[in-house]
């Protein structure tokens, strides 16, 4: 992005990232995180409970955050907005009694309704399945309607002033204005897993109803490609895709039903020119070869495993990530932090290919040490730097 | 006549069109409860090889849901012809998710694991407040409690919970499971052991009785 | 991209549906389909 409005210094630390995309060796190690708006508002002392419902506050802490912590990016991504689901009296995302919204295993779809959402899957979400996860879709006359008018209306109002306000602070601080997440849609089968059938039924489904669940894949794999090919999608605009139940089966169950889907949706969107930033959730080692295969240049997070493997086995062809443990910015010293920091540059960082960042989300001001969090972010700017 | 181990290897390799046109079959001979009785233990060695196979990587988090439902459905058939009398009980857990925490796919896994394994288990749900804990402590005197979460914050959350029923003087044995759980986290939360896997924690609970 | 389902609607049928002048294509096309789209990521959003 090399629009005008950019400072100078935006510029340039997107251009770290663009080398990385085009397969160039960037200037310095980027780091782009994965930070909730949580963490934002309980840093700058704000209540989960009142000042998360505000988008005008929630930038606050967003912009306070991003300007204390040396990220390359603007910190704090609002990925959920209470407001709207309150609205829509959600099941699936609730606040616990300190404000922070939960998601429980919900289910939206029942086995039978696997044939309409195999036949027709929007409709399938609008007729059946959203309104069994959002309690205010059922409302009678007006007031459903009405409750879908404010849902829509916040969604679209919010995520907009929070977008200009993103690109506001970045370039107000000298960050990256891009981000984890340009746009975000799951992989066929981890989007029928998640909030349709549930984590738990859908390990039911594919030994009772295999051919069903296959279908119900290949249904919505264009629905998948839409949600994340958007007309600002491009190879650095890149769409997040949150893996989730590949590492939960069985080879022989990944390879039937979660390898063929998924990799049609990250080649779809490649053909595309689009990006994927996949979220390498639990254990995927066992995975690694079929990682290998995905389109080139795919951004790949990791959660867990060996950083020399990885490298080894994916890092030629893909960029890779993650790792960094969190639990570590809690309760390590500062020494061991960087340690950590540095031994992860030192295997990742050879020949580029390789943006820093933590092996997990952090959620919570208390999930890490802030200190700890700005000595890493800081070590890996100057120990980052390609020769 | 129903062949145990034919059973057993069944309901281990997950197949469960052959573990109820088993069970259908052994139904429909009026069986004594005591034939019954080794029906179930049958399924519970079956249990306990899905057990072994997940430990090995044989088997994935998916396929132990899958078995918990399955063995559901298995005493489920043979429930009629169990009469009045229960398998026996090798022990009680008390298990919940702790107060802040609103999941519950880990706990219920170990929850139907620990079944299996011939425990009598008292679900009091997620987001279990400390006083519940407590109270229903005292009232069923479970030999193990299970404290579950996802969340980071769940670390503190089992920690008060575990204090206050140290407080109160219940002295079952404590295991912790989910996500954040480590070694650390189990020795500033005072229980007596963790897991991040449900077989395991099985096990574990097993050799406490 | 377009997903082909009795509730969505692509820009000719959605100019057709509106009996939208062909001089206007440009501008409907704009206020009017765009609409349809964010309805479309704002479902995506609700199973995410």
């Amino acid at each position: 992005m090399k629009e005008s409005f950019l400072s100078e210094q935006t510029v340039e630390i997107n251009s770290l990232f663009e080398d990385v995309f085009d397969g160039k060796t960037p200037k310095r190690v980027p780091i782009l995180t994965n930070i909730d708006n949580a963490f934002c508002l309980e840093y700058v002392g704000f209540d989960l409970k009142k000042e998360q419902y505000s988008i005008e506050k929630t930038l606050q802490a967003i912009e306070k955050t991003t300007c204390d912590f040396n990220g390359d990016t603007v910190l704090g991504i609002t990925l959920r907005l209470p407001q709207l689901y309150s609205i829509l009296k959600a099941r699936n995302f609730k606040m616990g009694a300190d404000g922070f919204l939960q998601h429980p295993e919900v289910r939206g779809m029942e086995v039978e309704d696997y044939d309409a959402l195999i036949a027709d899957p929007y409709k399938a979400l609008w007729d059946t399945i959203l309104p069994r996860i959002y309690e205010g879709l059922n409302e009678p006359s007006f007031l459903g309607s009405k409750t879908l008018a404010f849902a829509f209306f916040t969604f679209i109002s919010s995520m907009g002033q929070l977008e200009n306000g993103y690109t506001e602070i970045a370039s107000k601080y000298g960050r990256s204005t891009y981000t984890m997440a340009s746009a975000a849609s799951a992989e066929p089968l981890d989007m029928l897993s998640d909030q349709l059938r549930s984590f738990s039924e859908i390990s039911k489904d594919i030994r009772r109803y295999p051919d069903k669940v296959v279908a119900a894949c290949e249904a919505l794999l264009p629905i998948c490609l839409k949600a994340g090919i958007t007309p600002k999608s491009n190879r650095y605009n890149r769409t997040f895709v949150p893996l989730h139940m590949a590492p939960y089966m069985r080879e022989k169950d990944f390879l039937k039903f979660y390898l063929p889907t998924f990799s049609a949706y990250i080649q779809g969107m490649a053909d595309a020119g689009v990006g994927a930033n996949l979220f390498v959730e639990q254990d995927w080692m066992r995975y690694l070869d079929y990682l290998n295969e995905l389109p080139k240049g795919t951004l790949m997070v990791f959660e867990y495993g060996d950083a020399k493997t990885i490298k080894e086995k994916v890092g030629d062809r893909h960029v890779v990530s993650g790792l960094y443990p969190i639990g570590l910015l809690k309760s390590g010293s500062e020494e061991q932090c960087i340690d950590k920091a540095k031994e992860l540059v030192d295997i990742f960082a050879p020949g580029g290919g390789y943006i820093f960042s933590f092996d997990k989300a952090i959620l919570r001001l208390n999930d890490v040490n802030a200190d700890n969090l700005k000595a890493v972010f800081n070590f890996v700017h100057e120990y980052g730097q390609y020769k | 006549m129903l062949d145990l181990k034919v059973l057993t290897l069944a309901l281990g390799d997950l197949e469960e069109d052959q573990v109820m046109d088993l069970l259908r079959e052994f139904t429909a001979t009026n069986p004594s409860e005591g034939d019954a009785l080794e029906a179930v233990a049958a399924c519970q060695g079956g249990m306990a090889i899905v057990g072994e196979l997940f430990e090995q990587g044989e088997y994935f988090v998916g396929d132990l849901i899958f078995a918990g439902e399955l063995l559901t459905e298995a005493i489920g058939v043979l429930k009629p012809a169990l009469g009045g009398g229960a398998s026996a009980v090798i022990g009680t857990i008390l298990l919940g998710t702790v107060h802040g925490d609103l999941h519950d796919i880990g706990k219920n896994i170990f929850r139907s694991m620990s079944e299996a394994a011939g425990f009598e288990v008292v679900d009091i749900g997620i987001d279990v407040a400390i006083e519940e804990f407590v109270a229903k402590a005292q009232e069923i005197k479970p030999q193990i409690i299970g404290m579950s979460g996802v969340l980071t914050l769940a670390i503190d959350s089992m920690k008060e919970t575990v204090d206050a029923l140290k407080a109160a003087g219940v002295d079952a044995k404590i295991i912790i499971g989910g996500n954040p759980v480590t070694k650390d986290a189990c020795a500033y939360v005072g229980a007596d052991a963790f897991t991040t896997n449900a077989a395991e924690g099985v096990k574990i609970s097993q050799d406490w009785i | 991209m377009e997903v082909k389902s009795e509730y969505y609607t692509n820009l000719v049928n959605t100019l057709e549906k509106y009996d939208i002048p062909e001089e206007a294509v440009l501008f409907a096309g704009e206020s009017l389909q765009t609409l349809e789209e964010m309805l479309f990521g704002f479902t995506i959003y609700l199973i995410s």
